[in-house]
């Protein structure tokens, strides 16, 4: 009977019904796509730090930077961890951990091979065949995932972090010339055109190129010969009658350069050094295949000068980073010890990730017990403690997400609880009857709380799926403007405690916000019911 | 001017009602504003602390005539170098307007040997000993600041103090490359620990040196500079004060090309950084303001079928549909305004208990958060018309797409005994 009655009435106050519907839906939506984020951002920005670079747990060196509070560290005389291959075997045996490793964390400085300053970087050196299993969020974004070096090689490998900023890729653009990279102003732009055409007559095939208008058209013809290796075929000899350096340099990188992918960039350089007045200073692109070679300082101290360590490298391919934070590049740890002296079995830290992060105190605990039994000094240290700064940027965004739900439950309980009143007032004459022909006040209340209860569960179902598009569009495309995660994105999950958060949080509340204000009707007489509203 | 006093006097014959509303929309848009306040202090912080630093303040910059194309092209500007600097900024002072100038060179990044050790990757910023702005951005934390025309010593940040083994006249070695990759090195006296007001993790590793001391060390000579800052006196106008500058270095064959520092194109990342994440938060903002705009009219409505006698007796009267739409429209477009502001007047009182509050710490999350080492919150033109405008375009949008339904009354309900 009560479900009859509920049905009966929803159809007859289907109108009224229905805002409280789409208010619900739009509401569950919400609090779905919100909840959904909110444990993405949380799970994905710790994961992130412990997937790219620190894992569950490290073992330190007694002195180690990252035992201290301080957010700078890097002395030149680190202290080192030398734990031996037994308790990496042990280690490596526990069934909890997923993969451990030495690793030893270094900054250095790279320098092409012209000898001019690349950039900084920050190094992380390990295991060559561990690190897939060890670091996997570092995923490849170009090239290749080898980092395996033997004593033969020339070149070490090393996968360098992806050039990606919170503001986008910042390597240049090497397969074209940008009208930025002209350093002529617009007045003076016809002279450069007609200058460089005249002398390229097989390039510019277009002509003529004598304003603003044709520039398209000008770097359009440029970038097309920019791919061919035999470009400097149609240099005229003109440009050769007196000696210049940087065309020299310019021609002899193009004559020894193996990689196809720098072709077009050797080009560019050739044209800087044939007018050197018109192109503006080009710098050298960061990708995979270019050789470099990479400084670090020496580990030990003996003077306030010391020479660098020059470690010739080769980038195999690029990798993840977090943009917000340190991007870091990867290179074998076998190599880095044999460049840098460190000793055969030295590290800065021992890093462990574990199948569950759940098992992180408790290995903790065991690996602590083993050094003790071995009498090592090394501690211990857990992502909790030398992640905290990563952790206190989640912790801030799932507040402010908390309190976005927050206030989306109550503007929807306050807006219920406001339809309910209207309508004991505007349904006076209907409950009137009903008490009349028998109903006594409790039925009547149920009655309407259960009107309440469907509205809500057909419309949080109706929510749940609307969220559920968002949190999938959300996956696929990624959620914009995320600049603490890889690719300024962050790839949302489909998960299931969101939408049940979102039934326990609506249904029960709702219902009891229902309820409370329809207590009144316990000690109404039908009589007042009939009465002309006041 | 009818339509204004039928709606007030709606508003106050449904007082009860509407004081509902406002309170909603009130109690919303408070914590809207204490979100987007939380934004803004974030980018107040980073601008008077970290990019203070970094990006000093300045009206008007002078540069060599190139440096602007380079920087456009973004090509190296370290060769750029303005010669003469103190003479220069003898004759700037000379201005009536001008409060402050101020040499700078770019920051030097480079290593520091002390007491047998050698520290890696520390940044040196030059300071200007006139510069009185820069000087009000921290305190002494130990030890003494640089004096005017003190060359060879440098002022480190407290932290260094408090976990590295240097302390206060020490000698430090700064070895590292100069602007043109030279090595470079030269030893100063540390005389002194400072401490931002507005701290960030990014300004630990921040060494201050004399700026010709700076200059020697990037590779020029001591008076030698990429850039003239200058600041000028309260209610100065940057325009005048421009083209004085201008004709003074035209007149006088003086090579610097003057502008005004706000032409700079690019705000400094930190400031984008947090640009960005003011984005993320408005656009939150944006959707809780829709959902609560779209329930209160959701009430709105529900309310109207209450008051369709009086809708009836409008239409007996005469009146048409239109008009009772914007009457209606205005009615609830007042009270959500007027709750808005309320909400945003709580918000602003929050505001100045909060701030009073003080509340600093110096972790290094806390103040990655909040932008610095103290939780402001702060105040922009931005907010305030993001959640008034945010409020009253919602709230018109969807009044007129749900209020034709519930004036769809018959004149008849006006004499109607009961419904």
């Amino acid at each position: 009977m009560y479900i009859k009655m509920m049905l009966r009435s929803l159809l007859r106050h289907q109108k009224r019904g229905r805002r409280l519907f789409v208010l619900m839906a739009l509401c569950s939506a919400a609090l779905v796509f919100l909840l959904t984020f909110r444990n993405d951002f949380s799970t994905q920005n710790r994961d992130q730090f412990i997937g790219l670079q620190m894992g569950h747990i490290q073992i330190l060196p007694p002195g180690s930077p990252l035992l201290s509070d301080a957010f700078f560290e890097q002395t030149e005389e680190v202290p080192l961890l030398h734990l031996g291959d037994e308790m990496d075997t042990w280690i490596r045996a526990l069934p909890q951990v997923e993969e451990g490793a030495p690793v030893i964390s270094r900054f250095g400085m790279t320098y092409n091979l012209d000898s001019e300053q690349e950039s900084w970087i920050s190094l992380i050196a390990v295991p060559s065949d561990r690190m897939k299993r060890l670091l996997p969020l570092a995923a490849i974004t170009e090239g290749t995932d080898n980092l395996a070096w033997n004593a033969g090689m020339t070149d070490v490998p090393v996968i360098h972090s992806r050039l990606q900023t919170m503001f986008g890729e910042v390597n240049p653009d090497i397969t074209e010339f940008k009208a930025i990279e002209l350093k002529v102003k617009d007045e003076d732009l016809p002279a450069c055109m007609a200058s460089i055409s005249a002398s390229f007559p097989k390039i510019f095939v277009s002509p003529p190129y004598d304003g603003k208008k044709d520039i398209a058209r000008f770097l359009s013809d440029w970038k097309k010969a920019l791919p061919n290796p035999a470009l400097k075929e149609q240099i005229p000899s003109s440009f050769f009658d007196t000696y210049d350096w940087r065309l020299d340099d310019a021609l002899t990188a193009m004559q020894e350069n193996t990689n196809p992918e720098m072709v077009s960039f050797l080009n560019k350089r050739i044209f800087k050094a044939l007018y050197p007045d018109l192109i503006v200073d080009l710098r050298e692109p960061i990708i995979a295949g270019k050789r470099v070679t990479l400084q670090v300082s020496p580990f030990k101290t003996t003077g306030a000068m010391n020479m660098p360590i020059a470690i010739p490298v080769k980038y195999s391919g690029m990798c993840e980073i977090i943009p917000l934070y340190t991007p870091n590049s990867f290179i074998d740890l076998e190599a880095f010890r044999e460049f840098t002296q460190v000793g055969a079995d030295a590290s800065t830290a021992y890093v462990i990730r574990l199948k569950n992060i759940k098992d992180t105190n408790a290995v903790k605990a065991l690996i602590e017990a083993k050094l003790t039994e071995i009498g090592s000094d090394a501690k211990v240290a857990d992502y909790l403690k030398f992640g905290k700064l990563y952790l206190t940027t989640g912790t801030a965004f799932s507040a402010i997400i908390t309190i976005l739900v927050v206030i989306f439950v109550l503007i929807l309980l306050m807006f219920t609880v406001n339809l309910v009143l209207l309508s004991m007032i505007q349904r006076r004459k209907e409950i009137g009857t009903g008490l009349a022909l028998g109903l006594d006040n409790m039925q009547t209340i149920i009655i309407m709380t259960g009107e309440v209860g469907v509205i809500v569960a057909v419309s949080c179902t109706a929510g749940c799926v609307i969220g559920l598009g968002a949190v999938l569009a959300g996956m696929y495309f990624g959620v914009p403007g995320m600049i603490f995660f890889a690719g300024n994105k962050l790839h949302m999950t489909v998960q299931l405690f969101p939408f049940i958060a979102t039934y326990l949080l609506l249904i029960p509340t709702s219902l009891v916000v229902a309820f409370i204000p329809l207590l009144r009707l316990l000690k109404v007489l039908p009589v007042d019911l009939f009465r002309e509203a006041p | 001017m009818l339509i204004l006093k039928l709606i007030l006097r709606n508003i106050q014959a449904h007082r009860r009602k509407n004081l509902i509303v406002f309170s909603v929309t009130g109690g919303v848009c408070f914590f809207l504003f204490l979100f987007l306040s939380f934004s803004d202090g974030e980018i107040e912080n980073i601008k008077n602390g970290v990019s203070s630093f970094f990006y000093p303040y300045s009206d008007i910059k002078g540069v060599t005539q190139n440096y602007l194309h380079l920087k456009e092209q973004e090509e190296s500007t370290l060769e750029e170098i303005i010669p003469d600097t103190t003479a220069l900024k003898e004759s700037l002072r000379e201005f009536p307007f001008t409060k402050e100038v101020i040499s700078q060179v770019g920051r030097v990044y480079a290593d520091i040997f002390t007491n047998g050790k050698k520290y890696l990757d520390f940044q040196f910023m030059p300071f200007d000993s006139t510069d009185a702005t820069l000087r009000s951005k921290y305190r002494i934390y130990e030890g003494r600041d640089i004096k005017e025309g003190e060359k060879g010593v440098m002022l480190m940040h407290s932290l260094i103090r408090n976990n590295l083994p240097i302390n206060v006249n020490d000698e430090v070695t700064v070895v590292g490359k100069d602007f043109f990759g030279q090595v470079t090195s030269m030893k100063f006296t540390v005389i002194g620990f400072y401490e931002p007001f507005m701290d960030n993790p990014n300004l630990s590793t921040m060494a201050l040196l004399p700026v010709k001391d700076l200059a020697v060390l990037a590779g020029y000579t001591g008076d030698e500079a990429n850039q003239i800052l200058i600041r000028l006196v309260p209610h100065a106008k940057s325009a005048e004060a421009l083209d004085a500058v201008r004709s003074w270095a035209e007149r006088t064959g003086t090579p610097i090309h003057f502008y005004l520092s706000s032409d700079d194109k690019k705000d400094d990342a930190w400031t984008m950084i947090y640009g960005m994440i003011r984005l993320i938060i408005l656009v939150m903002v944006l959707i809780t303001l829709f959902i609560t705009a779209f329930g209160i009219m959701n009430v709105v409505s529900v309310n109207m079928y209450e008051r369709r006698r009086e809708i009836g007796t409008y239409f007996c009267l005469g009146t048409e549909a239109p008009f009772l739409m914007a009457t209606y429209t205005g009615e609830i477009f007042f009270v959500n305004f007027f709750g808005a502001l309320g909400g945003i007047g709580a918000g602003l009182i929050a505001r100045l208990i909060v701030n009073a509050m003080n509340i600093s710490s110096t972790d290094a999350g806390f103040q990655i958060v909040m932008g610095g080492s103290r939780f402001t919150l702060g105040l922009s033109i931005s907010t305030i018309l993001w959640i008034v405008g945010g409020i009253c375009i919602i709230t018109v949008l969807t009044a007129l797409t749900t209020l034709g339904k519930a004036l769809k009354v018959s004149p008849v309900v006006a004499v109607k005994e009961t419904e």
